[in-house]
């Protein structure tokens, strides 16, 4: 498995999105890095979760949405949030690529142009969550997100992390109890959601 | 992390809803598992691509004896920019056409940031 990539030295992951931006605006390729990692999981879902594309096709939506992202960051520049911009321009290239195939493949009509909100709501309510387990600080940020993000077993993340198998149980544990509170003080616990 | 249901749990209703958002909340920390770590390479190598790329772009608008070195030698400006001399980069090199901006729509045209 390819060694997992933390946030570059110096941009902590509590680094806004104005300020990896206006990094990345700068030429500071650590922050282009940082805003990467943060939201390829995002782009990716947008493209196969909630357009239901293939990995391949999902792959290329990705790629299409990092050079969108370059070429629309210096007009973007911080005039609203990050988020909602992403998530347009994500739309907007998944929307794009199924009209090409449909193109290609002279199939009538054009993609609905109604988009999957739901799907992309609750995309946008696990972005909330991976924020919240980003503040939750280490050792949970690692420990949550080699387990969750990472999708490795807790023996995997023992041995990545070097502390026993029990801890990573203990810390899972704990962690997700810090993370559910303080999900709840902001007002965004899953109970809560229909 | 078992799915097994403790028979308490099961007829408690503060239990049950206690589950029912913690299960919540594993779904959505599930809902962006993260994308190939290639894709995470090829994303951040783009970037530094990219800049490289369009800063040999501008000093070759402002630069003859660049432009003359590109056409004999392409590859090795391209090398010392940083660059991977790909064919498709060093051919455009060698006929770059109507200056800078139609560089930079040629190479866009030809994916090649990627």
């Amino acid at each position: 498995m390819a060694k997992p990539r933390n946030l570059p030295a110096g941009l902590d992951a509590a680094a806004t999105d104005e300020v990896l931006v206006a990094g990345c605006l700068a030429g500071d390729e650590r922050a282009w890095a940082a805003l990467i990692v943060r939201y390829a999981g995002y782009i990716h879902a947008v493209a196969s979760r909630a357009f239901g594309l293939g990995p391949s096709a999902a792959d290329e939506v990705f790629q299409d949405v990092c050079v969108r992202l370059y070429d629309g960051l210096a007009g973007y520049a911080g005039r609203s949030e990050f988020r909602p911009w992403l998530r347009a321009v994500s739309v907007s290239a998944c929307r794009e690529y199924l009209r090409r195939e449909a193109r290609q493949a002279e199939r009538a009509g054009s993609p609905p142009d109604q988009e999957p909100a739901a799907e992309l709501d609750d995309l946008e309510i696990a972005l909330d969550v991976r924020a919240a387990v980003d503040a939750l600080g280490d050792p949970c940020r690692m420990t949550i997100g080699l387990y969750f993000f990472r999708g490795l077993t807790q023996a995997q993340v023992a041995k990545r992390l070097r502390v026993p198998a029990g801890t990573v149980a203990a810390r899972l544990s704990r962690c997700l109890k810090r993370l559910r509170g303080s999900l709840q003080e902001s007002g965004l616990d899953p109970a809560s959601r229909e | 992390m078992s799915d097994g249901v403790d028979p308490h749990v099961a007829g408690c209703a503060t239990c049950s809803e206690g589950l029912a958002a913690f299960r919540g909340l594993l779904e959505q920390l599930r809902a962006l598992p993260h994308p190939p770590e290639r894709l995470i390479e090829a994303a951040t190598d783009f970037y530094r691509r990219r800049r490289n790329l369009e800063a040999l772009i501008d000093r070759l608008a402002g630069d003859p004896s660049l432009q003359a070195k590109a056409k004999a030698d392409p590859a090795r400006v391209l090398r010392e920019a940083g660059l991977e001399p790909v064919p498709d980069l060093i051919e455009l090199l060698r006929d770059p056409g109507r200056g800078s901006g139609d560089l930079t729509r040629r190479i866009a045209a030809k994916n090649l940031w990627f």
